[in-house]
């Protein structure tokens, strides 16, 4: 008995945080633990015991993101005192450390699909649009507080469904925020071209949810094959010249293995400026109860798994190294690849610029801008490439690539407006983020409170996406009607 | 008006400072003649303004780099005008590009099109004058050619060139009494200067005095009173309009 509690552990242990237990879906302890090569999150629940989640694959590649720098970031405008601790003090609570980078408006519970894997909660007895008022007074109190935003999400249930929709758009139209960013299914997108030109004339970027290219994964993420309205919401969208990220929402062992066809979508259409992939979240209406794998376990697809796939599907031109944590949040949360892609050539920008040049290039915030700083370290680098005497078997290609991209920017006898050449280097630098939203598996307060994905409302208050998804959303009467606090 | 009974020719006429050009010269005056090389219906625009101001206009398409059809556009205007007084050498190009990333084209596509251009429609005219006697040319430069500016080192020296083309040529022609000046434009509104990167343009506006960019039509008033008899006492000079720098 001594000697079987003598026994080495089987794992080792890293550090300490908090989760939260599925079932009492209390705020539990957890464990950072290496099994493996594994990284695992164990929470102990008093009440229900404990249970491990993957957080990495890779015990190396989580030890070498895990501590890089963070950009310290601007103190936010804190409405609520802490009492019960993260993260039930949202508001935002004086612990958390990031400002708002992205405002996520969720302006109607009504959605034309019953996704299995959905991972919000959607009330079906009352409709619920936002109304202007509502819609108007929440951006007003965010501009006064956060003075600028790079850019708002506005998403539902599906938000083209709400009726006025052009509408919050014009609301939304102020000089204070940089970008527009619209969630969609696509199904409106594909049965109503008009919709999609009147997008294009409010200058709206399209976040188009896309997960398989498969007609029978495509009935187990959605309940039915809704394949033809993906490929026909991407033409109309290409026709009209709508700015489009794909958001792909990828199940371990299901649809993961298709994630480099959407990254070669993405490089082939210059209307595709970005791929979002987000790992599957077992939480809410639809992904609660959705299970995957041969013995029913939710599997959980680590950031560093995706960036494994990428770098299989693109050898000797995406490698996993020109993966980087977004210097602003968690390194758990978010990781970016921003390639020059133009002319058939692919090139990440992490393989011109150095750590510290690349970590100043993204800011805090999600979006390159080619502003001033850039053009010069644009510079700066053209010149270090050109004149370093080293055995860099890209040299020339990296050179080609820039003089492409600088060609494009200011073409010779056409002069173009600045918005006509952010466009262009829109078209040109393109985005793969990698984003891993947390579930009641892998909540972790650590993550939580670094982020800057925000869910705002009337009385001025801000909760973290994730927070919202999976403690707050369900106690909200607009989306659901089940007490759980 | 400053330039009644003069016939000129512009170069460049459907750009930014050429139509403005066309525009105050023939206000002034003056019957224009232009050249252009694409955009057609910018060029109609151009002539039909001209003849708003109740003056006679002829546009032709060709490069400046086409030695026939600058040989053709001097000679039909000499004939329907008479006789060319004024030459404003205009047409010109940009490429933003840093020095390492230029290639020996494009350091030949820009000195071609800002130097060799500005020679072949110079050489075709001056004949005229000289049979004249009198003429007066205008070569636009640049402000990247004469200041410590960011701008890309071809065009510099292309603009660079012109200064001194125009020098040499002014000696040369006083003879006949044909003055030849530059004219040195900083950072305009229009034309070359919207491709203009963003943190040059703001570097220039944070040193220049009156801390905006100036119009194609300011030039082209400056351009009016220096072709004009008024200014017979300017010659061989590089003149700068930039809001003080």
């Amino acid at each position: 008995m001594l000697q079987d509690l003598r026994k080495d552990r089987d794992y080792t242990y890293y550090e300490l945080t908090q989760s939260m237990c599925r079932q009492c879906r209390k705020i539990v302890d957890a464990q950072i633990i290496f099994r493996n090569n594994r990284v695992y999150m164990r929470s102990v629940c008093p009440e229900h015991g404990a249970t491990e989640t993957l957080i990495a694959s890779d015990a190396a590649w989580y030890l070498k993101v895990i501590n890089s720098p963070q950009a310290p970031d601007r103190p936010v405008n804190h409405s609520r005192e802490i009492s019960k601790g993260c993260p039930f003090d949202c508001g935002l609570c004086s612990w958390h450390e990031k400002a708002c980078s992205l405002p996520v408006f969720s302006i109607t519970n009504a959605c034309n699909l019953k996704c299995p894997i959905c991972f919000t909660y959607n009330r079906e007895d009352k409709k619920y649009f936002i109304s202007e008022d509502e819609f108007k007074s929440i951006i007003d109190w965010i501009i006064e507080s956060e003075k600028e935003i790079d850019l708002i999400n506005i998403t539902g249930g599906e938000p083209t469904l709400h009726p006025k929709i052009f509408s919050l758009l014009e609301i939304a139209q102020r000089k204070e925020i940089g970008r527009i960013t619209l969630n969609s299914n696509g199904i409106k997108l594909a049965q109503d071209e008009d919709f999609v030109r009147k997008l294009a004339e409010y200058g709206v970027y399209i976040i188009l949810s896309f997960n398989t290219l498969d007609r029978e994964i495509t009935r187990d993420l959605h309940g039915s094959d809704i394949l033809d309205y993906k490929y026909k919401a991407l033409e109309n969208l290409e026709k009209y010249n709508v700015p489009t990220t794909i958001l792909n929402v990828s199940v371990k062992d299901l649809n993961d293995k298709e994630i480099g066809s959407f990254v070669k979508l993405m490089l082939k259409k210059d209307f595709i400026r970005s791929l979002t992939i987000q790992n599957m979240t077992y939480t809410g209406f639809g992904g609660g109860s959705f299970f995957n794998g041969e013995n029913s376990q939710r599997e959980h697809l680590t950031i560093d798994e995706v960036i494994g796939n990428i770098s299989r599907a693109f050898p000797q031109v995406i490698y996993e190294d020109d993966f980087v944590p977004l210097p602003g949040s968690h390194p758990l949360c978010y990781s970016v690849n921003y390639l020059f892609s133009m002319d058939g050539q692919v090139l990440p920008l992490k393989r011109i610029f150095s750590p510290e040049e690349y970590a100043a290039v993204l800011g805090k915030k999600y979006l390159i801008h080619p502003d001033d700083n850039f053009h010069t370290m644009l510079m700066n680098k053209i010149n270090e490439i050109w004149s370093k005497e080293d055995n860099d078997p890209e040299r020339e290609r990296k050179l080609q690539v820039l003089k492409s991209f600088i060609s494009q920017l200011y073409p010779v006898g056409k002069n173009l407006s600045a918005f006509e050449r952010q466009r262009i280097a829109e078209k040109n630098i393109k985005t793969i983020y990698i984003h891993s939203h947390m579930d009641e598996d892998n909540f972790d307060v650590s993550r939580v409170v670094r982020c800057g994905d925000l869910v705002p409302d009337v009385n001025k208050t801000f909760i973290p996406a994730c927070s919202y998804n999976l403690f707050y959303r369900m106690n909200d009467e607009r989306f659901w009607v089940e007490k759980q606090l | 008006m400053l330039l009644e009974g003069k016939s000129v020719i512009v170069t460049g006429g459907t750009g930014a400072v050429g139509s403005a050009l066309c525009d105050v010269l023939s206000r002034e005056g003056a019957s224009v003649a232009f050249n252009y090389e694409k955009n057609k219906d910018k060029a109609l625009e151009v002539q039909s303004h001209i003849e708003e101001n109740g003056r006679r206009a002829l546009a032709f398409q060709c490069s400046v780099l086409d030695k026939e059809g600058v040989a053709q556009m001097v000679k039909k205007t000499a004939e329907e005008f008479g006789k060319i007084d004024i030459l404003v050498n205009n047409a010109g190009i940009v490429q933003v590009m840093p020095f390492p990333l230029i290639e020996e084209e494009e350091w030949d596509l820009v000195m071609d099109v800002n130097v060799k251009g500005m020679f072949i429609v110079t050489k075709e005219v001056v004949r005229h004058m000289v049979m004249q006697r009198s003429g007066v040319i205008i070569n636009m430069g640049s402000i990247g050619g004469v200041r410590l500016l960011e701008v890309p080192v071809h065009y510099a020296a292309s603009k660079a060139a012109v200064g001194g083309f125009s020098i040499a040529l002014a000696k040369e022609l006083a003879r006949y009494n044909i003055r030849v000046n530059t004219v040195v434009p900083g950072m305009l509104s229009g034309g070359v200067g919207l491709n203009v990167p963003e943190k040059q343009y703001n570097e220039y506006m944070k040193y220049c005095a009156a801390a905006r960019p100036g119009k194609p039509e300011e030039v082209a008033e400056y351009v009016a009173f220096l072709v004009s008899d008024r200014a017979q006492y300017i010659n061989a000079q590089n003149l700068l309009i930039d809001g003080g720098l």
